[in-house]
């Protein structure tokens, strides 16, 4: 299980997360939404492990392993993978050598031999397909001039070869047209299975008529405050987030 | 005779002596410990280390401590000593050519008063060739703190074609002096691929020179790989003396400890309708030091030139330096001439993006290394070679 509790992250003393908490189960996929400056990117970042992310309290943990204080490369190790809401490109480093040394690290972490390069080529083939790439994009290097749409399938690419068993996707749906969208969508039901999870963080609801998500979380000003189901997403629309302001306020 | 030419450039040595930081090409050059060294010249011209690289199709040529080691069986290649050519008054040609260069450089005038041969090598009209030229130039000694005066002469006939290498290697437990001088007269439509390789030792003071001179559509592509130094100096001077002439080079450094590694580079667009392309990447670490400057200069007249000049550097430590000074004079209207440099660190995002798909720390800065050197790299054509220099490259 992966088990985010009462975590606090500050950036610049300034704190952004305050006590969210979060479980997610084997095959569960899960939706966080929220309005901008919520914290959402700065959660996927903590949870990547990235520099001046600072935890100052909580835990997050999977099958009971702490990561709170391992480096980035050491999370996905232990199968926790995050996709970026803007993938940088890496000019000069070809898209299949990347894939094959990340595959490789991560084998290595888990005590696991080198990948089979004829196994590894037979793989990405197939991969590819499933995120609708031609050959040449993987022979190209990593997101150097592609489009936004591209670099969004590149990071799915990436996660079904990687295979995680959870994966935290940030607004990987946003900036897509409706063919793109569906792609992403279908890379990500290709990944799920009843032993991997998904927390996606998305702005829209378009992505989830292709989905179906577990559970639908609301993060406002660093928090959690509403879980719910799909039907939540429907009052979403409709209200927007003032509703839940003012819920809050009701309540308080 | 030799000695003459050696004492009328010691006579020009004297007369003007070291340079000092007030002269703009040697203001970040400090000579003072260099100075204070007491090098002797060198008597022994064999060695027992091993040295070099092994490539199955090449000519292999050696110098050692600036001796050539002169091998009959050259094919039709006109491969022979300087100082038996001189000695036998067959080539006045290239007496002058030595004495013209005198006054260029205080080190190019250094290594015309003190060397005593070197190699002569003419590649004929027309000549055509699979085979690289492999010099190994090896200073190595029984004593500590030697000089010596390598020097090579290439002249490339109308449109010959030739690829060579030169691999100028250091015992790496001692400290030597090697000032050494290479000049090449490219003639019409002729085309050449030169590699040089420096593997200095630690404590090593290399100074080199290396004068490129050009005529009409002959086409020069130099590649410098500066892979171990101590204090290392490279003057390189491109003269495109004839229209349709072009110049390229390309240069890695790597600089790691205290070494220092100082490129200075002229190119000069005598006449109209010449070309220049120089790119440098330096990676400096620890305490290392790196210069890059660089001139280009177009004469009144020179019309229609396209020149770029870059240089791009990666700083690993805090303690690492670079001084990078592209500089053009321009003195006619009608040219395309660009220069840019830029000195970053290693990109943060790029690192932690690696990272987060599995690759250590270590790993993932050789990845973005490996891809800033690429461009360099690539252009060697020759297998060997590159699998050398790559498997020589460490951060």
């Amino acid at each position: 299980m992966f088990k985010i509790k009462d975590l606090e992250v500050s950036i610049n003393n300034k704190k952004i997360l305050k006590k969210l908490s979060l479980e997610v189960n084997p095959g569960e996929l899960h939706v966080i939404m929220g309005p901008n400056g919520s914290g959402k990117s700065t959660l996927t970042h903590t949870i990547a492990g990235k520099d001046n992310y600072d935890i100052d309290n909580g835990t997050i943990t999977y099958k009971d392993k702490l990561l709170n204080d391992l480096d980035p490369e050491e999370r996905v190790g232990e199968g926790v993978f995050v996709s970026f809401q803007y993938p940088i490109s890496l000019p000069g480093v070809n898209n299949i050598y990347f894939l094959k040394e990340a595959v490789n690290s991560i084998r290595k972490y888990q005590g696991k031999t080198k990948v089979n390069s004829v196994e590894f080529m037979k793989k990405i083939k197939e991969k590819i397909k499933d995120v609708d790439f031609d050959t040449s994009f993987i022979n190209r290097a990593v997101n150097e001039g592609f489009s936004g749409g591209e670099k969004k399938r590149n990071e799915i690419l990436q996660l079904l070869m990687i295979e995680p068993s959870i994966a935290i996707l940030d607004e990987t749906d946003s900036g897509l047209d409706i063919d793109a969208l569906k792609t992403v969508a279908k890379g990500i039901n290709k990944f799920r299975n009843s032993e991997r999870s998904i927390i996606l963080i998305t702005h829209y609801q378009r992505i989830l008529d292709y989905l179906e998500p577990d559970k639908i979380h609301i993060l406002m000003d660093g928090s959690i405050v509403k879980t719910g189901d799909i039907s939540l997403v429907n009052i979403l629309e409709d209200k927007g987030y003032k509703w839940l302001t003012k819920n809050k306020e009701q309540d308080d | 005779m030799i000695n003459e030419i050696n004492q009328s450039a010691l006579n020009i040595f004297d007369k003007f002596g070291y340079p000092t930081k007030k002269n703009e090409n040697w203001k970040y050059t400090n000579l003072k410990k260099f100075q204070n060294q007491n090098f002797n010249t060198s008597s022994n011209f064999t060695i027992s280390n091993s040295y070099g690289m092994n490539l199955t199709n090449s000519i292999n040529l050696t110098m050692i401590n600036g001796k050539p080691i002169i091998n009959e069986n050259n094919n039709n290649l006109c491969i022979q000593s300087i100082s038996d050519l001189i000695n036998s008054k067959k080539d006045e040609k290239l007496s002058f050519d030595i004495k013209k260069k005198h006054y260029k450089n205080p080190f190019l005038v250094l290594n015309t008063a003190n060397f005593k041969d070197g190699f002569y090598i003419r590649i004929p009209k027309m000549y055509q060739s699979e085979s690289f030229i492999y010099l190994l130039s090896i200073s190595d000694d029984k004593e500590d703190l030697i000089s010596s005066y390598p020097r090579l002469h290439l002249d490339l006939e109308d449109d010959a074609y030739l690829n060579i290498i030169h691999h100028h290697v250091g015992n790496k437990k001692q400290s030597y002096h090697r000032n050494s001088v290479s000049i090449i007269n490219s003639s019409k439509g002729s085309k050449l691929k030169y590699y040089n390789l420096y593997e200095e030792s630690n404590l090593s003071y290399s100074m080199n020179n290396l004068i490129v001179n050009q005529e009409s559509n002959s086409k020069v592509e130099i590649n410098n790989f500066f892979l171990d130094s101590g204090f290392m100096r490279s003057d390189v001077e491109s003269n495109l003396n004839g229209k349709e002439a072009f110049f390229s080079m390309n240069g890695l450094f790597l600089g790691k400890q205290q070494q220092f590694i100082d490129n200075n580079i002229i190119v000069n667009h005598n006449v109209q309708e010449t070309d220049s392309k120089v790119i440098y990447k330096g990676i400096l670490n620890d305490h290392s030091n790196g210069v890059f400057n660089s001139l280009v200069n177009v004469p009144q007249f020179s019309k229609r030139i396209n020149s770029d000049q870059k240089n791009h550097n990666i700083v690993l430590s805090n303690t690492a330096k670079i001084n990078s000074n592209p500089k053009l004079k321009i003195s006619c209207d009608d040219v395309k001439c660009s220069h840019g440099s830029t000195t970053g660190n290693l990109d943060k995002e790029a690192l932690f993006y690696l990272q987060s798909r599995g690759i250590n720390i270590k790993r993932a800065k050789e990845i973005l290394l490996d891809s800033f050197l690429d461009e360099i790299i690539n252009n060697i054509i020759n297998v060997e070679l590159k699998n050398y220099i790559e498997g020589k490259i460490s951060y």
